[in-house]
């Protein structure tokens, strides 16, 4: 069958005015080729192609790259340079990036490298745990009010508002002071006043599939309510929710380190990205590569979170995926 | 006399919405024998599926259910939650109107239909629901069961999948079957096949069934008793021979003339029913089919007519009932 298939191709191409390149799947064979995939004895599983879906995004592709290197960096890091983050060595001050010092030393002549890559190490660490609690609740909340309504959805999203009404940073710089030494407690108090946001997204998800007939169908069949919103509610929110828990992983490192430039949040000799920020601050015109290096750090991140919240946004779109 | 699976009496369902309060069904009443088959005809907005959703306990918060469903010697209505959470599915089972979107697309058809039946026989293991359900897709006539148990619903035709409805609704052998519109979301060509699977799976399991349609065609040849509803109320109940020439009603006599017959001559036009039905939050005060209805009279615009039994098994709600003319479908348009 395939034979036959591919001399009808090669005719095609022979009939155009410019033959494709030959490594490049014409639009006949891409559709052949999903035309097997769909007579395949196997059926793809929605997670399978999710999966297929993200991995041919580019973008989201480049973003997962760039933050595995930076976790690798932020765990490796600090072990591959001779030097320890708190090690001051007063002669070896305010360099700039060299061979012994890949990013320069500081004021007081701690190894820049070092410093940063732990400092990646921390916001990471801060930013994950404060995502992964904050999309916890958000998405428990947000499926109890959207999927029972009535009173339960009155008292969450009375909740939900109230605190919404907050506002962030002030109520931040304060809790930052108390906590903010501890990255733990300081993921903690972050994480209590930005879950409003998955629990929102989440709520409005439930409202919207509720109404679905396969949960009318679910119930028809008997199944109780913990059922039907983990089995047949829950897989379809999975993509808002992980687009959700990238956007909080960004503004968690986005608000760690401004609590930390303002010296509210991790305190020296530990570091975070936003602390070595605010460390080299005064240097900034003599030595600008301790300020851009970590900020750099930032904006990788952050970006890199945002790419692959797209891609998985796209990727987890159960009814883009059950069109093909 | 055998005693009624299903007795509903009264049932009225209204909703609150803004414009105040709409009846969807008006005091309806009917008893389901046991393996029986029971069509409910209407157009839509008649309150027939409304009145189905209150039997399952599937209608949104918003509406309020009176009157009684005495299911198997107890009210549907008045029991506990969990109670009527193990009719759902088991004794009572509903199959729904567009099996395109009454799978889960997320999970595999055998996940699905398996999960139907260990939700009401716990102590099943996954293999053996799953051995159940191949057995389950090969009665409803689903070829290659074994392959297609793995598949998801996307990779099922519409016929596959209202079978596969079918088969799930059937797993927990349910004494009564609630068909919504089964074969309103396919094709003409696919109908036919369907309702004869879902008559075997009914004999099957000799339940009793419910069957919900707009489609006077289908109701002649499955059911065995008819209910005609207008504006959420019954309007005529009888013998399915008997609605199609014995019909005591005015509404139902304009059902009948507005289907299209092979006999009819070409070119000639439809007689469909002029006007359309009421809005249900502004229902007209007497009777709801009178500003359409040929026969009215005076009568008719103050006050419903009531709910009478004219022969044996024979109900209908008209003032006129009795002065109606004879009356045979095929007849030139009368009046």
């Amino acid at each position: 069958m395939t034979d036959t298939t591919d001399s009808e191709l090669t005719n095609t191409r022979e009939s155009a005015d410019h033959p494709a390149p030959v490594d490049e799947p014409s639009a006949a064979e891409l559709e052949v080729e999903s035309l097997e995939r769909q007579l395949s004895e196997k059926s793809e599983s929605f997670g399978r192609q999710a999966t297929r879906a993200f991995v041919t995004n580019r973008l989201a592709i480049i973003g997962a790259v760039v933050l595995l290197i930076i976790i690798l960096l932020a765990i490796f890091g600090p072990m591959m340079r001779p030097y320890s983050f708190e090690e001051r060595n007063v002669l070896e001050r305010n360099q700039g990036p060299s061979m012994d010092h890949w990013f320069g030393t500081d004021n007081i002549g701690r190894d820049l490298f070092v410093r940063t890559t732990r400092g990646a190490r921390t916001s990471l660490v801060i930013s994950g745990v404060t995502a992964i609690i904050a999309v916890s609740v958000g998405v428990v909340l947000g499926a109890l009010a959207g999927y029972f309504g009535k009173f339960v959805d009155g008292s969450i999203s009375f909740v939900t508002n109230l605190f919404l009404t907050i506002p962030l940073y002030a109520i931040l710089l304060v809790f930052g002071k108390k906590f903010g030494a501890d990255p733990l407690a300081l993921s903690f108090v972050i994480a209590l006043f930005i879950w409003t946001r998955a629990a929102r997204i989440v709520r409005s998800q439930f409202l919207a599939l509720s109404q679905q007939e396969f949960v009318q169908a679910a119930r028809a069949a008997g199944a109780r309510g913990g059922r039907i919103i983990f089995r047949h509610i829950l897989p379809h929110s999975v993509g808002p929710i992980a687009v959700e828990f990238t956007l909080t992983a960004g503004l968690a490192i986005i608000l760690e380190s401004t609590l930390s430039f303002l010296e509210l949040g991790v305190v020296a000799p530990e570091t975070s990205l936003g602390a070595l920020v605010a460390e080299a601050k005064g240097q900034f015109t003599s030595q600008p590569s301790a300020v851009l290096l970590p900020g750099m750090f930032i904006v990788a991140i952050i970006l890199s979170l945002n790419f692959m919240g797209d891609g998985l946004r796209d990727a987890f779109d159960p009814q883009a995926n059950s069109r093909n | 006399m055998p005693t009624p699976i299903l007795s509903v009496s009264d049932l009225t369902v209204s909703f609150r919405t803004r414009k105040g309060t709409a009846e969807a069904v008006r005091g309806l009443s009917y008893d389901l024998m046991p393996g029986e088959t029971l069509a409910i005809v209407g157009e839509s907005g008649s309150g027939k599926s409304v009145s189905a959703l209150a039997l399952m306990g599937l209608l949104p918060t918003t509406a309020t259910v009176d009157g009684t469903a005495t299911f198997d010697g107890n009210d549907l209505f008045t029991m506990k939650k969990e109670q009527r959470r193990k009719i759902r599915g088991g004794p009572m089972a509903m199959i729904f109107q567009d099996p395109m979107t009454a799978f889960n697309p997320v999970h595999t058809i055998g996940d699905q239909l398996s999960e139907a039946i260990r939700i009401h026989q716990p102590d099943v293991s996954k293999g053996d629901a799953l051995a159940e359900v191949e057995h389950l897709l090969r009665q409803v006539g689903v070829p290659e069961p074994g392959r297609r148990v793995h598949q998801y619903p996307h990779e099922f035709s519409g016929g596959m999948r209202q079978r596969a409805m079918i088969a799930m609704a059937i797993a927990n052998k349910p004494v009564v079957l609630l068909a919504d519109e089964p074969t309103t979301a396919l094709d003409v060509t696919i109908q036919a096949q369907v309702m004869e699977v879902l008559a075997e799976a009914q004999e099957a399991t000799g339940s009793a069934m419910i069957l919900i349609t707009h489609d006077l065609g289908l109701v002649a040849g499955t059911a065995d008793r008819v209910i005609v509803m207008y504006g959420g109320r019954s309007f005529e109940e009888c013998a399915t021979r008997d609605v199609f020439y014995e019909s005591r009603n005015p509404y139902t006599r304009g059902l009948l003339q507005s289907i299209p017959r092979l006999t009819d001559e070409r070119g000639a036009a439809l007689s469909p029913i002029p006007g359309s039905p009421p809005s249900i939050v502004s229902m007209p005060k007497g009777c709801a089919f009178a500003p359409r209805c040929v026969h009215r009279t005076a009568v008719c615009e103050e006050t419903s007519a009531d709910w009478e039994q004219i022969d044996i098994g024979h109900w209908t709600r008209c003032h006129h009932h009795d002065e109606l003319p004879s009356f045979d479908p095929r007849d030139e348009v009368d009046a």
